[in-house]
């Protein structure tokens, strides 16, 4: 598989040598799978956008191997191209591929997920995972009128951002001591394991009015789950600001998400990699936040395709 | 086995002992005094700060009443002048609320001020300009201190003024960092006076 991946690789290139003189400049666009809409929305919107400032973009998925990863780099050095933005594959085993690209003098724009590394990719633009945490868990609080018993269903325990959000909803749930947790456990950021630690959690401790979820994928297992139970009474939120999300908290099985906004951080890392290939302007600072949306019944009608239309 | 994988081996071991023999053992807590890296405390690092900070939001702040919806973003200075026309208390007392009218005001907002012990949202760091995300190791420092700041106002602006029931009805001028939803201005204060 992997060899045969090599000599896909291998004529893609060669075939863009032959078409790719004449555009600005190529752009890599590298992400994970995009078998989740939320990685397809950055090669859309990535794509769109270095189309329209005269670029020819190039997408390609890592699937979350740092290997393939390094090999999709390489193939950017060896064709010149004139920026690389990557939703990377490990915040440790991505700064080698980083690297070997700086070194080549191309610049690095990352997005989604940071690096364990500073001064070597120009721009590190991340969605504010601390912040739509809180903001969403505020309103989850609201909506538990501030007392109950509930459960938590975690992401991958080694992924940064499944602590990031754990702690900070706990940062503002665990300051009302009427809120009690019972029931804490991983569903590994999956929409079946959602479902099913919902089920047992569900017969485990019938008590609880809430469930919160790292993320969208979990959050609309579990929501399924307590519909399928009867139990639609149960406060629940994820975070990501997905479309299957957003329908849920439409018909109020949910009560909110928080919109990670993807797309804008994609455009925004495209046109900071055309202002450092056009007139050399590197981003004031590398790291940057953009700021999460939370999304409730209240205005989830401005939300599609990880997209916010509302002021 | 060759000869040359012998003597392969015998370097890997002797490179293992000598790096077990030298290495040193430090004790947990006290890596910083090797690396450098001291870890983060939100408390110390907003305490230096809160000074200059609430300078810095008495400085830009603008009249609350006089902003539309749309100029709040993620959140302006503001200072409101007004009569407290209610407090409610939700959460056991520990989320409370005042409702101020600003002096001769008759548009349809409606201006909330936090006055804890919990504080929602992140405005007071959002509007100050006197440390960025940039200074932060990381989101969830960045998001400690913030809270780190609310914790400062609570404890500096709102304490001491022993706010109850018996605050309806009085004169409170007031400096903060607003935000809005829809018609709510949510006003988050760093200085507060009741006459």
């Amino acid at each position: 598989m992997k060899k045969f991946f090599t000599v896909a690789l291998a004529l893609v290139m060669m075939m863009s040598f032959a078409f790719s003189a004449c555009a600005a400049g190529i752009i890599y666009i590298i992400t994970p799978s995009t078998s989740n809409p939320f990685f397809g929305t950055e090669q859309t919107v990535g794509a769109a956008k270095a189309k329209e400032l005269g670029y020819e973009p190039k997408c390609f998925s890592h699937d979350d191997d740092a290997a393939i990863q390094l090999q999709l780099f390489e193939a950017a050095i060896s064709e010149k191209a004139a920026a690389i933005i990557c939703d990377n594959a490990g915040a440790d085993a991505s700064i080698e591929a980083v690297r070997k690209a700086v070194d080549a003098k191309i610049p690095v724009f990352l997005i989604d997920r940071e690096i364990n590394a500073t001064g070597l990719a120009l721009a590190q633009i991340v969605a504010d995972n601390a912040q739509g945490a809180a903001a969403i868990a505020e309103k989850w609080v609201e909506a538990m009128n501030y007392t109950g018993k509930y459960a938590e269903l975690l992401g991958l325990e080694s992924d940064t951002n499944c602590q990031v959000r754990s702690q900070n909803y706990h940062a503002v749930i665990d300051e009302y001591k009427d809120l009690v947790m019972v029931a804490q456990q991983s569903a590994n950021w999956s929409q079946t394991e959602g479902y099913a630690k919902t089920e047992a959690i569900l017969q485990a401790h019938p008590e609880i009015t809430g469930i919160i979820c790292g993320n969208d994928t979990m959050a609309c297992g579990a929501t399924q789950a307590c519909i399928d139970a009867g139990r639609k009474d149960i406060k629940i939120i994820g975070l990501d600001g997905s479309d299957d999300a957003a329908a849920y908290v439409k018909s109020g099985n949910m009560v909110g998400t928080a919109l990670q906004q993807i797309a804008r951080i994609t455009e925004v890392a495209v046109e900071q990699a055309d202002a450092f290939i056009k007139n050399g302007t590197k981003p004031a600072t590398e790291k940057q936040l953009v700021p999460c949306i939370a999304i409730t019944k209240d205005n989830v009608e401005f939300l599609k395709a990880f997209v916010y239309t509302g002021k | 086995m060759t000869k040359k994988k012998i003597l392969l081996i015998a370097v890997a071991v002797a490179l293992v002992v000598f790096l077990a023999l030298s290495a040193k053992v430090i004790d947990v807590g006290t890596e910083g005094q090797y690396t450098g890296v001291v870890a983060f405390d939100a408390k110390t690092s907003s305490g230096g700060d809160w000074e200059k900070i609430v300078a810095e939001i008495k400085d830009k702040a603008v009249g609350a009443e006089t902003l539309e919806v749309a100029d709040f973003g993620k959140g302006r200075a503001v200072t409101l002048n007004g009569t407290v026309s209610d407090f409610s208390s939700k959460a056991n007392g520990k989320k409370n609320t005042l409702t101020v009218v600003p002096k001769g005001y008759t548009g349809d907002k409606t201006f909330i001020v936090q006055v804890g012990s919990i504080y929602t949202g992140t405005a007071v760091r959002d509007v100050q300009s006197v440390k960025t995300f940039g200074d932060f190791t990381n989101q969830t420092e960045w998001s400690q201190y913030a809270k780190a700041l609310n914790s400062q106002l609570h404890e500096k602006a709102v304490v001491p003024l022993a706010l109850g029931e018996s605050v309806k009805g009085k004169t409170i001028s007031l400096t903060g960092a607003a935000t809005a939803s829809g018609n709510e201005i949510s006003i988050t204060p760093v200085t507060i006076t009741i006459e």
